[in-house]
């Protein structure tokens, strides 16, 4: 009988730090995005705590669905260590937050949703993969995390467009 | 014409595998790429990223069609020379960290990785020349953010997997060329 993994095998000091790297990165995303929009102090910490409720909620919930529709996976691990694997997948938007920060303070660039949406689909790729490899390698198992993914990107598109309306 | 279709699909194929699993595709083509070959991806991705940009910046009368051809010749030569020069750095880095992996390597591995980012450039000189766009920033900017993943992966194979230090040495490299290009081209 197959045991279930209840953690991705990372240490503690790993398992705590990709949470705080996620909401490190969709933290100053949020504030980047925040402060395109409407520069206002107020406006700013509002989107930026919404955005990153928004991001918790999404990242939760890609979890679930890739737990909820890949049987193979269920068999293996349950839904924390999927939980940890998204964490860590979405670790890769690091580089794109350090990327929208720089070229925000040094070029003067004010377009941090293009940063994020490519940071929201190459972390999303990149935790496909490895659900693929948990998953006795079928490569169908890929398509769901993929248009998780996508939906992220679209609704973080959706939610900076009705900011931008509710702030004019 | 159906020997045409099965290249054509295949090519597709290549290419979306470069995008979603940049890593296996580095695995599993890579001995057979030669370094030169690899070369030509980034040099033809910043060709048509600063042939783009000129074609913006002619539209707006801020480039004369010399400049624009100058500024090509430029988006060339940065391609190959800013490839050649950052993996030549990222080498060095892995070799002190303790990377077995060989320049020839780094370098194929390098210009592979930039197989996005000629993607979105060929698809924005296509809305640039059909169309009129203004496709510089749009396209260039996310086409060079797409090959962030596979200089992550190149990391990974070059640093024995380590993903935090995979992870700085694409930022840093990716970043040296995203700047290096929107300083040039501003």
């Amino acid at each position: 009988m197959e045991s279930t993994v209840t953690t991705t095998g990372e240490t503690g000091y790993a398992r705590f730090l990709y949470p705080v790297i996620f909401l490190l990165s969709f933290g100053v995303m949020s504030l980047l995005s925040g402060r395109a929009i409407d520069p206002g102090a107020g406006f700013v910490v509002v989107f930026t705590l919404v955005g990153l409720m928004l991001a918790g909620l999404f990242l939760c919930g890609l979890a679930g669905l890739a737990y909820a529709t890949n049987l193979r996976l269920r068999r293996t691990c349950d839904y924390r260590a999927v939980l940890e694997l998204y964490a860590r997948g979405f670790v890769l938007l690091l580089p794109f937050t350090i990327l929208a920060l720089t070229g925000e303070i040094f070029l003067d660039w004010s377009i941090a949703l293009v940063f994020i949406q490519a940071g929201i689909m190459t972390s999303g790729t990149f935790t496909a993969l490895e659900i693929v490899k948990l998953s006795d390698s079928k490569a169908s198992y890929i398509i769901v995390p993929i248009l998780g993914a996508f939906s992220f990107s679209i609704a973080w598109m959706l939610f900076c467009a009705a900011a931008q309306a509710v702030a004019t | 014409m159906e020997a045409i279709a099965v290249r054509a699909w295949s090519s597709t194929r290549a290419a979306l595998q470069v995008m979603l699993d940049p890593g296996g595709v580095l695995r599993d083509m890579l001995d057979n790429v030669p370094s030169v070959f690899s070369l030509c991806i980034p040099g033809l991705a910043f060709t048509l990223l600063f042939l783009q940009a000129g074609l913006d910046l002619y539209r707006a009368g801020a480039k004369s069609s010399e400049g624009v051809f100058g500024l090509t010749l430029l988006g060339a030569l940065y391609g190959v020379a800013g490839i050649a020069l950052v993996a030549a750095a990222a080498w060095s880095f892995a070799r002190a960290m303790g990377g077995v992996r060989s320049f020839d390597w780094t370098l194929r591995a390098f210009g592979i990785s930039y197989t996005p980012s000629l993607i979105y450039a060929v698809c924005g000189l296509f809305f640039n020349a059909a169309f009129g766009w203004n496709t510089s920033a749009a396209f260039g900017v996310t086409g060079l953010l797409w090959s962030i993943a596979p200089l992550t992966s190149t990391g990974r194979e070059m640093l024995g997997e380590r993903l935090g230090l995979s992870i700085a040495l694409a930022t840093v490299c990716g970043g040296l060329l995203l700047f290096g290009w929107a300083l040039i081209v501003a």
